[in-house]
């Protein structure tokens, strides 16, 4: 397998966020192009990640391959990269070189790591609510609410979008609407549901991979995020509810 | 130690422990041991001789002032007595955290609350959990950094890690009878000799070709060389004695007048120590219980 990204901080990103969920991911690279996730070890919360072939400068691969990589490494290969830099991934004996072409080129050769490749789960729910927004409203609501408390209340009020966290201070919240002009579009019915503030944190790095977030829930379900990338890519991150 | 030469190591980690844990979401369940099933006796007693071995070899280190070696038998010679025992109830009780008496092995309680979704995990460094039936088994749950290697002069570093069962099961290709069986042939508490020649490496390779010790054939184990009742010591895993927990396991708020008057009154710790730690276990229990549970995705799998 091997690909060649121009934005080597937007992949970066993608891989930065998984890496805030589990220690290792399958890669499974098909013509079609890249798909990556898993469950995170405590199972509250499923990463899917689709990146189409367009989506790369340059990209080949054979029928199927299915490589296992330790985050940690590349995320640390990856950590200086730039807006504008290069980033080539190509997959060779068991091994994965990384090379970064920016102010000057750099190498890295990360050994493989041999992974069950992830069946997956499937979930399909019906969700009360749906609402899409700019990445960075997602994550400037979550900057306000960050030392507010440990859970989150997100919640539906007559096609408005509450995002509250009750801690020791008080109770903070942010309301957002197609009205007030930070919904990009909302549908849907009245619910509510509580989800641990921790695990939305994670997916703040994001927002250099994608610039629109579609965010769904309902009432005891798992909150959902789509993240969309070019190329009608997507990167999906389903977190459990806590239980009221 | 308090003024009166008691030892209180248990009730400073018992106590600061327990905060930090309920810190961090974690609603513990402690399990106490219970009689040990009468197979046990042999290995207790190993234990015993290995620790008053320990206590005298301690006794010549310090006299010869070797603080490695002091270290050394300090940590193989301390011993968990029934007092201690005791008063950690008692403190745990206090502090509002649920605890459970098994009636035999601690391990196959805190398995058995596990496998019946009571609680989201075994927490051990006993892999004999997985035997009893835990679904999950977290080991270095308390115990981070570095640990030294006994007897040598390296150190290794110690992060939780979580085992569960179906998918042990399914990479070794075996039922949990099955791995049972492996760990009678390696050696238990109930036979802790295991059989002479057979390591893990074999005792996994006999089980999976034949499933079962009784159908291992002859010339490659010797039936003369098993000792020891591997059927009984094989229900003691299977159908170990346990018992439905008799009250909630539900955090209750500590009471701190009751857990000052322990720690402080009885044993001497420092009073505003014990104090900041009983505000901010006030302060985690009422956020654990305010968020409510964590739920996973499986249900929606």
């Amino acid at each position: 397998m091997k690909f060649k990204a121009v934005d080597a901080v937007s992949i970066a990103s993608i891989l930065r966020t998984v890496g805030e969920f589990m220690p290792e991911v399958t890669l499974v690279s098909t013509k079609e192009g890249l798909r990556l996730g898993g469950v995170d070890p405590s199972r509250v919360a499923y990463v899917d990640i689709v990146i189409p072939s367009l989506y790369f400068q340059e990209f080949e691969s054979g029928e199927r391959e299915v490589i296992g990589i330790k985050l940690e490494d590349v995320i640390n290969a990856l950590k200086n990269v730039k807006k504008n830099d290069g980033l080539t991934f190509f997959t060779n004996e068991g091994k994965l070189e990384l090379t970064i072409e920016g102010d000057f080129e750099r190498s890295f050769i990360i050994p493989l790591v041999e992974l069950e490749e992830p069946k997956n789960p499937g979930i399909n729910l019906q969700f009360a609510f749906k609402a899409k927004m700019l990445t960075s409203t997602f994550n400037e609501t979550l900057d306000i609410l960050s030392d507010m408390g440990e859970s989150v209340v997100i919640s539906s009020e007559d096609g408005k979008l509450i995002i509250s966290v009750e801690g020791d201070v008080g109770v903070s919240r942010v309301e957002l609407s197609e009205a007030a002009g930070n919904l990009i579009e909302a549908s849907g019915t009245n619910a509510s549901s509580v989800y641990g503030l921790d695990y939305l944190l994670k997916t703040t790095k994001m927002r250099n991979s994608s610039d629109v977030v579609e965010l769904m829930f309902g009432t005891q379900l798992p909150l959902k995020l789509r993240f969309q990338l070019p190329q009608e890519g997507y990167g999906d991150v389903y977190i459990a509810p806590r239980a009221e | 130690m308090d003024r009166k030469g008691r030892v209180t190591s248990h009730l400073n980690g018992v106590f600061y422990r327990t905060v930090n844990l309920i810190e961090e979401g974690v609603i513990p369940v402690y399990v106490f041991d219970g009689k040990p099933p009468e197979l046990k006796m042999e290995e207790l007693e190993n234990r015993r001789r290995l620790k008053e071995e320990a206590e005298r070899k301690l006794v010549k280190a310090k006299e010869l002032g070797k603080l490695e070696e002091m270290r050394k038998y300090s940590q193989m010679s301390s011993r968990l007595t029934k007092g201690m025992a005791e008063e950690s109830k008692e403190l745990l009780s206090r502090m509002g955290v649920p605890i459970v008496n098994a009636p035999s092995e601690g391990e196959a309680e805190a398995a058995y609350l596990n496998y019946k979704n009571i609680t989201f995990a075994a927490a051990s460094q006993d892999y004999d959990s997985l035997l009893f039936g835990a679904k999950r088994l977290i080991r270095n749950l308390t115990i981070t950094g570095k640990r030294k290697l006994p007897n040598k002069d390296v150190y290794v570093e110690i992060k939780p890690e979580m085992i569960e069962l179906d998918e042990l099961l399914r990479k070794l290709g075996l039922t949990r009878e099955q791995l049972i069986d492996v760990a009678i042939l390696i050696g238990t508490d109930y036979n802790p000799d295991g059989i002479k020649g057979i390591g893990p490496k074999t005792a996994y390779k006999l089980i999976r070709t034949y499933k079962s010790i009784e159908a291992i054939d002859r010339r490659e184990l010797n039936p003369e060389l098993i000792y020891f009742d591997y059927k009984k010591i094989r229900e003691i895993f299977l159908k170990p004695e346990v018992v439905e927990p008799s009250e909630s396991l539900e955090l209750r708020d500590p009471d701190k007048e009751k857990v000052t008057d322990m720690l402080v009154g009885e044993y001497d710790f420092n009073e505003e120590r014990v104090k900041n730690a009983l505000a901010r276990l006030e302060k985690a229990i009422r956020e654990v219980k305010s968020l409510g549970r964590q739920t996973g995705l499986d249900q929606w799998f």
